[in-house]
């Protein structure tokens, strides 16, 4: 556990994306196990900054609901927008009757303002989860960059996402990897972003503790189960609804849709798209290898 | 079929071009799946890129004529069952 002091800066390196905290609150911001290996202890500027206020009577709800993400039928979080401001009301994920944050983002500023509960017998938690990966998104709407249902790993210097829904097999790839020798970026939600011209893919934060990993990219596979291994080489349209498919949005906002599919189609450009199916056994890896090796005689 | 009723959700879907085909993505206002995408081929995305506010079944029939070499009278049927399951699609979204 880590602390960001009172009328405190602190700074997170997420996915080469520099987070400020400024804490704006007159309570010690209680940083948890998943995001304390993300602090970094200086940075010269930030592409985002986040001020933590203490309460949420401050917050100001503008403009009309544009979306809710709802499980089942929990609203987890939800959408509000008007010309100038869109703010989030985000509920607890441990009793969804009560609001964790309400964060203001102003559509031309790169900066938010949270506005967390303190229960008063517990430390002053406000980054507590989703707001992180809601904040991620956000900047995958103003940069080149896609957060994806995918793990990833680096295996002779070459990475490999593969995308999927749950029980594809995307960690069972990960951990056969894993297995041979190589890096796991991570094995259920990356960040995929063009820096410099390469592909690069990188973990976030997760409940769990892990440090920030980063590979470039050289292939995004779509595994699924088969009675023995193959592939099929995607291009064109299916390629981008492939990747699309996979990719976290949601999807009320046209202009961030259309970012989204740009940033989709560039990658479908210059990357390998790759329908594989698998049998879960280390002879996948082999297999993967002779897909890459074969792309790059060609 | 009247497809300049239809036009005023076609801002309800995202496009993008990929070579010669066409993804559209419904913008929607909760988690969607992506059973609602679809994929359009050269001439449907031709179609999509060209429908405007006045158009007609007839009038993209003439349009899609004067691109591609292709038989008139099949044009006008496939143009249909382009809109038609265009509209399939939007009575999922709106």
């Amino acid at each position: 556990m880590g602390f960001v002091e009172q009328q405190a800066i602190s700074f997170l390196r997420i996915a080469d994306f520099v987070i400020a905290l400024e804490n704006q609150s007159a309570l010690p911001v209680l940083v948890d196990d998943g995001l304390q290996p993300f602090l970094i202890d200086d940075a010269d500027a930030a592409d985002f900054t986040v001020e933590i206020h203490r309460s949420l009577h401050d917050a100001r709800i503008q403009g009309n609901r544009v979306y809710r993400a709802v499980q089942q039928h929990d609203v987890l979080w939800e959408i509000y927008e008007s010309p100038q401001h869109r703010t989030l009301i985000i509920y607890n994920p441990h009793d969804l009757s009560r609001v964790q944050q309400v964060v203001e983002l102003s559509a031309l500023e790169r900066r938010c303002k949270v506005f967390a509960t303190w229960d008063e017998t517990r430390e002053f938690t406000p980054l507590d989860y989703p707001l992180i990966p809601l904040i991620l998104y956000h900047l995958t709407t103003q940069n080149d960059a896609l957060m994806v249902h995918a793990s990833a790993v680096n295996f002779r210097d070459k990475g490999f996402i593969f995308s999927g829904f749950s029980g594809v097999g995307k960690s069972t790839l990960a951990k056969l990897f894993y297995d041979r020798g190589a890096l796991v970026v991570n094995d259920d939600r990356v960040m995929i972003r063009k820096q410099n011209g390469r592909t690069m893919v990188y973990n976030t934060p997760m409940y769990y503790t892990d440090q920030p990993k980063v590979s470039p990219v050289h292939g995004i596979l779509f595994p699924f189960h088969a009675p023995e291994n193959s592939h099929q080489r995607m291009s064109g349209a299916a390629a981008l609804g492939q990747l699309m498919a996979f990719v976290i949005h949601h999807a009320y906002d046209k202009d961030h849709l259309t970012h989204h599919m740009d940033v989709a189609a560039d990658i479908v450009q210059s990357l390998p798209l790759t329908k594989l199916g698998v049998v879960p056994d280390p002879a996948i890896i082999d297999y993967i290898w002779k897909i890459h090796e074969a792309e790059n005689t060609h | 079929m009247d497809i300049q009723k239809l036009y005023a959700f076609k801002d309800h879907f995202a496009a993008r071009k990929s070579g010669e085909e066409m993804l559209l993505v419904p913008v929607k206002k909760e988690v969607m799946d992506f059973s609602h995408f679809i994929t359009l081929n050269e001439v449907a995305a031709f179609i999509w890129e060209q429908w405007g506010a006045q158009d007609d079944v007839s009038s993209i029939v003439d349009k899609i004529n004067a691109e591609f070499e292709v038989n008139s009278r099949n044009v006008t049927e496939d143009t249909i069952s382009f809109f038609r399951e265009i509209e399939l699609l939007m009575d999922g979204v709106r």
